[in-house]
């Protein structure tokens, strides 16, 4: 090589590759989709649709011993209702339900570390960060579902879509937000309304104009779900908004724009509930709860709740449900729902069945033998336990089973059921004076999950007694569902008994086993919770907001 | 790299009466070309050519002065010819010449900045044979650390400052002046590295723009050397075992009850045995029952013995995990050079049998060549290839290597089942098989001790894997001085990495322990009970290309010299190109069910899965314009600037551009100070400033706003990401300014103290755009926006001094120590608000805070004193806080701590706080090299002072009582006991609680002072070549070493030096848990040279 080459080499090269590269910078990302190049057609927007729907709103966040909103949140409401507990500390699932004050006949027990202050001290950005803020992951997934349905609302006047298919994809979205607001109302005592892509709000209301937000978008859902004429049409849209594992099942599939409807309307029925209170403590159909955060149940409450519920949701409807899947599931069968990590034997199992729910079950009901053994004690100074949730049952015909860790064993409820619209049809019923009634539907209930137990409508029981069977069968039957926190709420169980709340008449189990009937438990819980930090701190109110702490306890 | 030659001009004299020959070698006889060789007094010279010879016609009875940069300069009579002429090497480091950070290859007597370098000799030849374990300790201001005892992880290295929260710490590193990105720097051969140079911070890496930021360190390798062929041969072989310098055990004695005998019982009194998967049951504290609570009971006393005679009884599970482990390592190395051509050629291995249940090896071979050659006047060409093959087969869960995103490199392996053994109780035997055969994977104690139980034998037997990996490091460089005054130079380098992990886990469906817990080990199929005992079949599948092409021209005068000027200034003008391009990819899948028998392959499984289909480009390329200015000895000036571009760079088409300028004053070379007589003493005087600014580029796809994917069942499904992109993402730019002083004191006439030589560096920096996730409000849908986001700053001093000790002609002491202090804190945040971090290894809070230094840990604090206030002034021991029965008699003192008297319970505080910023406050070395006729003893003494570690592996063995500290006695307002409830309380307790939140919460007891002094380095060398004359042997040594031997500190843990976060994180650097501790070895080598 003459010297004369090598510069012009050189010099040549420097030239090239500083004119060439320019180009080379906008390397894009190659590995992941984006919004205007992927979610520009009605497939793309398909696939966004079903996808944040799902992972924004029940999946992201939700690591931890499990991995959904239906294991965490869930497991929550299901902690707090006295349903299950827990001895990890993660999430702090152990201490969230621990009550203040149990009294039983050998003595008490009390909490030197009170729900409400542990609850705050933990509404902490760092606690968050390390896992211990409980409040968290509610606000955190049911925003971020309306997030996501927000931005399926901006993208579809750039996407050419026929009427009826812009219909089911409007109703869809309209539908997210309606139960994104309903959780987001039934939990916290204040929260934001924020409805439009990248929107923001510091203007925190009430949870009760939360609630009325949600109504607005479940009733805006069902007169869109008016404007569709072809049922084609509806169907083949909603085929690939619902992912495929919650297509199946015994109650899943693609509802029918009527089912949808009634649907809706049991969750109408279900923001009236969980939005107020209705106390029933120790028996009485008049108790009252001093300090409260909800206002009481009218009759008007109720009428709507019956009218509402009349609509809802039929035997035999398909309903959202959904399936861990073998292959890419939306849950996992052994993480993804509250039931699936009770399954097992009690000494290996995240959650465990409390005393306190199987003693909802009545004598005989072929339930229990169906779905629980007393192979094994669980020893807890608060939740001693006798009681492990089978895998699948025993498999008795007929007979309900609770909980499966298999792929595919256990049908998650997602909003609303025929248990559920007819027990409101029950309670409203009751309340109204309409005691047989009502029962007749809590017969219902266990003839449809197989308790194999002696109706007890027209057997002279009276309002209060109805009311018993029915408090002990939505506990029972409606087990992981997110609804027992709600339903024990208005109930008025989880206040403090000097203000009228708490549990009577109830098995306590010492550690080693020693069995106390007739305790009382003074659970004192807060009862719509603070917004949580990572919101109020990081988007503090604005003036005229509502309070974010709630300020009545 | 051949460019330092000074060209001198030659002169005709008048009286040329002899002409002289003569061979310039240094002290080891290879030659030296480009000596100066000029005839004292006057201007007549020449310069040695490749061989070192030179001619040259002077007066009868002339002196020769020969000089050549780095080595001292001499004197001798022309009288006999041809004349021999043996360099010394300058002992005085200062004068070495430089290549990095400088735009022209310099003596480090004419720079404005610190380069550090480390010549081979200088490099312990520690087990690993890894470059970057060599240099822990040897690089003043540095801090080196080796994290973790796992055969083939990689140290944390932190040159100057924390500069950046996501990029981490590692530096740039190059070989022969090409950026090697995709091969670790673990994985060069030590064997082959001729020296090592290092630059730390902005102020002398802005030459490197907008990768410089973290520092440079170039690894220069060794070449083929005038004279015979030359053969190397070396082998050593290492014993190596785990540190345990804070005595870490398990609890020797306990309180559970016990029968007549004292054999562990049930509440009934029956005593306890295995059952059939393992565990015992029936296990109960003697107060409070078979429930995890009993640890609270404030009666429960560990003071009852494990006997031997129990079928339940102790084992010591440090030594059935913690074996023995070796390495070897052997060396060949040829080479030669005649005057055009150069050529070294080594094969090198190093295999490591890992010290955990020696469950594998890593299995090294490292083949170079290197060869140069002079094509015609002036153009030279070389060529520089290293093959690496490495192999690993350590299991997954005991340093397996592979996992996702593992191909990017620097990785640590996967370690996760240590964890599960140390949570363990040690009344289970790990070796223990029960009476399916099998060993079990998880046991309980009741339902409540050892429930994160995992057992690392249960990972031997099921899982095992192989990592093959190869590297390709090539590098082409054209150089050509077409006169004194130009030369082009032009690099090529092709750095490429292909690596294949395998991983196995058996089908497992066989064990009755895993079967009865569903607990089983697997990787994709875990959550699902009915799946994961199936086994599973991992591939890992990692690819980098990274190309990196260099084309620079420089111009080079001397105007006293080439314009007969009288001014002795010399001017140098660099202008550079640069392009840089990676590819990274990776496919990762996996099969699950696999058969109980072979074949056991992907198409045995029964379902297969796609986990990872992965390409990263990335594109940078820039110019570089540097100018250098010397007046003589006395002064010197250089700047300029470098500008690039980056695929990484928000919008992609602007450029940053990072300016540097740097200068010196050589105040001893002025006649005041060498007429001054106290000045003179200190021979040598250098004040220098250095001011630059380099760059830290974000993620290759940082800046594209893009969805989520991923799918449901079989539906491609979009999601919203939890942290938005911001397009216009800026370079992390990090600003310095360096100044320092370099000296050379005269000392001691006679043997002892000849020589004081040393320099000191304070430096400052700030960065700007430091890019991180911060919080956004979650209603709007993602919880963080990625962002440039954070400014910081850092400040540290540094100083080297190396002292002659003693020298004659026999013997001879060297000592060299190196200081270093530094810190780095956040100064501002966007949006002001906490950025809150977790330990990427355990739970432990971190916190990015406005105005903190960066790292700082998170948690309770003790209450020391019952007068200690919230920082709103409320005592916390007080009725405000624990409701109005308190009364403080109900509290004592015990050992610094508040405790209650009732529970036994020592208080923290309900809220968190800084615990303190766990990064050290010095690090200092000492190293000492002793040399008498054949024998050479060196050692290295490293001090870290200041600094912490959370002890989370402590935490976790809290958690059961199983912490060795549960059988240790406390006196509790006179009751004296080993009280489980005292030792657990800092796990459980906050104040008001008996076993509130938190649970495994951060907490001061945990946050450890980590200081240590330790021996990194002892050798003992007999060279018996030296030592009798033996034929044939130019080299024949034996050496004895070891490495780590011992270790003072106060830190209870393994090792004080570990850290759990991951390999060079910036803020993640004070936590252990439950890492595997660093290993001592003794090392036994023979060196041989022919």
């Amino acid at each position: 090589m003459s010297k004369y080459k090598f510069i012009y080499l050189v010099a040549a090269a420097v030239v090239i590759a500083g004119t060439a590269c320019k180009k080379q910078l906008q390397v894009g990302n190659p590995n992941s989709p984006t919004l205007s190049g992927n979610v520009n057609n009605e497939a793309g927007l398909e696939a966004f649709t079903q996808g944040a729907t799902y992972i924004n709103g029940f999946v992201n966040g939700d690591g931890w011993l499990g991995n959904s909103y239906w294991s965490l949140p869930y497991g929550y409401a299901e902690l707090l209702a006295d349903n299950v507990a827990a001895d990890a500390a993660n999430q702090e699932v152990s201490v969230v339900n621990v009550p203040d004050l149990v009294t039983y006949t050998g003595g008490t027990l009390a909490n030197p570390s009170p729900q409400i202050p542990f609850l705050r001290s933990y509404n902490t950005r760092a606690n968050t960060g390390a896992g211990n803020n409980v409040y968290y992951y509610q606000w955190l997934n049911m925003y971020a579902l309306n997030a996501a349905e927000n931005t399926v609302l901006s993208q579809m006047p750039s996407i050419t879509l026929a009427a009826d298919d812009a219909a089911t994809f409007k109703a869809w979205a309209y539908f997210w937000k309606g139960f994104a607001y309903a959780n987001i109302g039934s939990q916290y005592y204040s929260g934001l309304i924020i409805d439009s892509y990248n929107g923001s709000s510091n203007h925190y209301l009430v949870h009760d104009s939360i609630i009325a937000r949600s109504n607005y978008y479940y009733n805006l859902a069902i007169s869109t779900l008016g404007t569709i004429q072809s049922a084609t049409a509806y169907t083949a849209v909603l085929k690939t908004l619902i992912p495929t594992d919650f297509q199946v099942g015994a109650h899943g599939g693609i509802p029918t724009s009527a089912q949808w409807v009634r649907t809706i309307n049991t969750l109408l029925a279900r923001n009236i509930l969980t939005s107020k209170i209705s106390p029933f403590v120790n028996g009485n159909l008049s108790a009252t709860i001093a300090k409260s955060s909800a206002s009481v149940m009218t009759t008007a409450d109720w009428t709507a709740v019956l009218n509402y519920a009349t609509a809802g949701i039929q035997k035999g409807d398909v309903v959202l449900t959904g399936t861990a899947g073998g292959i890419n599931p939306v849950f996992s069968a052994g993480g993804g729902t509250v039931a699936s990590m009770t399954t097992g034997t009690n000494t290996n199992t995240t959650f465990k069945i409390s005393e306190r729910y199987m003693q909802c079950f009545g004598t005989g009901d072929a339930r229990i033998t169906n779905n629980f053994s007393t192979a094994t004690l669980y020893n807890n100074p608060s939740f001693t336990t006798r009681y492990s949730l089978i895998n699948n049952g025993l498999g008795t015909p007929g007979v309900w089973s609770y909980g499966s860790t298999d792929v595919g064993g256990y049908e998650l409820y997602i909003a609303g059921s025929y248990e559920e619209n007819a027990l409101m049809l029950a309670e409203a019923n009751i309340r109204l004076g309409n005691v047989n009634t009502g029962l007749g539907y809590v017969d219902a209930v266990r003839t449809y999950q197989g308790a194999g137990v002696a109706a007890t409508a027209n057997t002279g029981l009276t309002a209060s007694q109805a009311m018993t069977q029915l408090t002990n069968e939505r506990l029972v039957s409606l087990f992981g569902r997110g609804l027992a926190w709600y339903d024990v709420r208005r109930w008025g169980w989880p206040y403090a008994t000097a203000n009228g709340g708490g549990r009577y008449g109830v098995n306590f189990l010492t550690v080693g086993g020693t069995i106390y009937t007739g305790s009382t438990i003074n659970y004192n819980f807060l009862d719509f919770w603070d917004v949580p930090a990572d919101e109020s701190v990081l988007n503090p109110p604005g003036s005229g907001s509502a309070a974010t702490v709630n300020p009545n306890f | 790299m051949g460019f330092c030659a000074l060209v001198l001009l030659t002169i005709n004299a008048i009286a040329q009466t002899s002409s002289v020959t003569g061979k310039v070698t240094d002290d080891r006889g290879a030659a030296i070309a480009g000596a100066s060789v000029l005839e004292k007094g006057t201007k007549n010279g020449t310069s040695t050519g490749t061989d070192g010879t030179f001619t040259l016609k002077v007066k009868k009875g002339a002196t020769l002065i020969i000089n050549s940069l780095g080595y001292d300069a001499k004197e001798v009579k022309a009288s006999a010819t041809p004349i021999a002429v043996a360099l010394s090497t300058d002992v005085k480091a200062l004068s070495e010449v430089v290549v990095t950070g400088v735009g022209v290859a310099t003596s480090k007597r004419k720079l404005g900045i610190v380069v550090d370098n480390i010549t081979s000799e200088n490099l312990p030849a520690a087990p690993t044979a890894s470059i970057d374990q060599a240099l822990v300790g040897k690089i003043p201001g540095a801090q080196i650390s080796s994290i973790s005892g796992n055969p083939g992880d990689p140290v944390n290295i932190l040159l100057r400052g924390i500069n950046t929260v996501q990029g981490g710490t590692k530096p740039l590193i190059l070989v022969d002046g090409i950026e090697v990105r995709a091969t670790d720097i673990n994985s060069l051969d030590l064997s082959n590295v001729e020296r090592v140079e290092v630059v730390k911070g902005a102020a002398s890496a802005t030459v490197y723009g907008a990768q410089g930021a973290n520092g440079v360190i170039q690894i220069i390798t060794k070449k083929g050397k005038l004279g015979a062929t030359a053969i190397n041969f070396s082998t050593s072989y290492a014993a190596n075992q785990y540190i345990n310098s804070g005595n870490v055990t398990k609890a020797a004695m306990h309180p559970y009850i016990t029968d007549g005998s004292g054999n562990l019982a049930d509440a009934n009194g029956n005593p306890l045995t295995y059952n059939y998967v393992g565990s015992v049951a029936g296990i109960s504290y003697v107060y409070g029952g078979a429930a995890r609570a009993g640890i609270w009971d404030p009666r429960n006393n560990a003071n009852h013995p494990y006997l031997n005679s129990d079928p339940v009884h102790y084992f010591d599970q440090f030594k059935q995990v913690f074996q023995t482990g070796s390495t070897l390592n052997n060396m060949l190395s040829i080479s030669g050079a005649n005057d055009k051509s150069d050529y070294n050629i080594s094969l090198s291995n190093n295999h490591t049998v890992s010290p955990v249940m020696q469950n594998g090896y890593v299995d090294r071979t490292n083949l170079t060549v290197n060869v140069g050659s002079e094509l015609f006047k002036g153009f030279k060409i070389r060529s520089v290839t290293q093959l690496v093959y490495t192999k690993n087969t350590l299991v997954p869960g005991l340093g397996a290597a592979g996992g996702a995103g593992y191909g990017y490199g620097n990785s640590q392996g996967a370690v996760g089942t240590v964890y599960g053994f140390l949570n363990t109780s040690p009344f289970f035997s790990l070796e223990q098989r029960n009476p399916d055969g099998n060993y079990a994977n998880h046991v309980l104690g009741g339902a409540y001790l050892s429930v994160n139980s995992s057992n690392p034998y249960y990972a031997q037997e099921y899982a095992s894997s192989t990592d093959n990996k190869v590297d390709v490091i090539q590098s082409f460089d054209a150089n050509y001085r077409i006169n004194k005054f130009f030369e082009l130079d032009a690099k090529y380098g092709i750095n490429f990495r292909t690596e294949n992990a395998r991983w196995e886990y058996q089908n497992q469906s066989g064990n009755r322990n895993a079967n009865y817990y569903s607990d089983w080990i697997s990787n994709y199929v875990g959550f699902d009970s009915t799946e994961a005992h199936n086994g599973e079949l991992d591939n890992y599948q990692y690819n980098t290309t990274f190309q990196n092409f260099i084309a620079s021209g420089t111009f080079r005068t001397d105007l006293q010299k080439d314009f007969h000027s009288k001014l002795p200034i010399q001017l140098s003008t660099k202008a550079a190109f640069d392009y840089r391009k990676n590819v990274y990819k990776e496919y990762d899948t996996y099969g699950a069910y696999l058969p109980i028998v072979p074949p056991i392959n992907m198409s045995s499984t029964s379902s297969q899965g796609v986990v990872e289909d992965y390409y990263e480009p990335k594109i940078t390329y820039g110019y570089l314009v540097d100018q250098t200015i010397t007046y003589g000895d006395l002064a010197g000036l250089a700047g300029g600037f470098r500008s690039d571009w980056s695929s990484a760079f928000g919008g992609g088409s602007s450029p940053f551009t990072f300016p540097h300028i740097n200068g010196y004053l050589a105040l001893s070379s002025f006649d005041f100070w060498k007429d001054n007589k106290v000045l003179s003493n200190l021979n040598y005087f250098k004040i220098r400033a250095a001011y630059g600014e380099a760059g830290i580029q974000p993620g290759p796809f940082q800046r594209y706003p893009v969805l989520s994917q991923g799918d449901l069942a079989q539906t491609l499904t979009y999601s919203l990401p939890t942290t938005i992109n911001n397009p216009n993402l800026k370079v992390e730019v990090t600003k310095e300014t360096e100044a320092g002083i370099d000296f050379g004191i005269t000392g001691a006439r006679g043997h002892w103290f000849s020589a004081f030589n040393g320099s000191a560096t304070y430096w400052t920096r700030t960065s700007a755009n430091v890019i991180y996730t911060v919080p956004t409000a979650i209603s709007i849908g993602a919880p963080g926006e990625l962002t440039n986001a954070i400014t910081m700053s850092s400040h540290g001093i540094e100083f080297q001094l190396n002292i002659p000790v003693y020298k004659s002609k026999n013997a001879s002491w060297n000592f060299t120590t190196n200081f270093g202090h530094q810190t780095s804190k956040i100064d501002a945040i966007q949006g002001g608000n906490n950025i809150i971090l977790t330990s990427s290894a355990g739970s432990t809070a971190l916190t990015l805070s406005p105005g903190q230094t960066i790292g700082q840990i998170y948690g309770h604090h003790t209450i020391t004193s019952f007068n200690q206030k919230d920082p709103n002034g409320n005592l916390y021991m007080s009725a405000y806080y624990l409701g109005s029965g308190y009364n403080s008699s109900q509290y004592t003192m015990v050992n610094g701590q508040v405790v209650n008297i009732a529970t036994k319970q020592i208080q923290y505080t309900p809220d968190k706080y800084s615990l303190g910023d766990p990064n050290p406050k010095f690090n200092i070395s000492f190293i000492n090299s002793i040399n008498y006729k054949f024998v050479t003893l060196a050692f290295q003494l490293d001090w870290v002072s200041g600094s912490h570690l959370y002890n989370q592996t402590k935490e976790w063995m809290s958690r059961d009582g199983i912490s060795g500290d549960f059988a240790k006695k406390v006196n509790i307002a006179g009751n004296v006991g080993a009280w489980s409830a005292y030792w657990s309380s800092p796990y459980y307790n906050i104040l008001g609680s008996t076993h509130g939140g938190d649970n495994d919460g951060t907490r001061d007891y945990y946050y450890e002072n980590a200081s240590f002094l330790r021996l990194r380095n002892v050798s003992l060398a007999f060279d018996v070549a030296r030592m009798t004359k033996v034929k044939y042997f130019k080299r024949l040594q034996l050496v004895l070493s070891g490495r780590n031997l011992v270790t003072i500190t106060k830190y209870t843990g393994f090792d004080p030096e570990l850290s759990s976060g991951a390999v060079n994180s910036a803020f993640d650097r004070g936590v252990d848990n439950s890492t595997i501790p660093n290993i001592k070895s003794y090392q036994v080598g023979l060196n041989i040279g022919l």
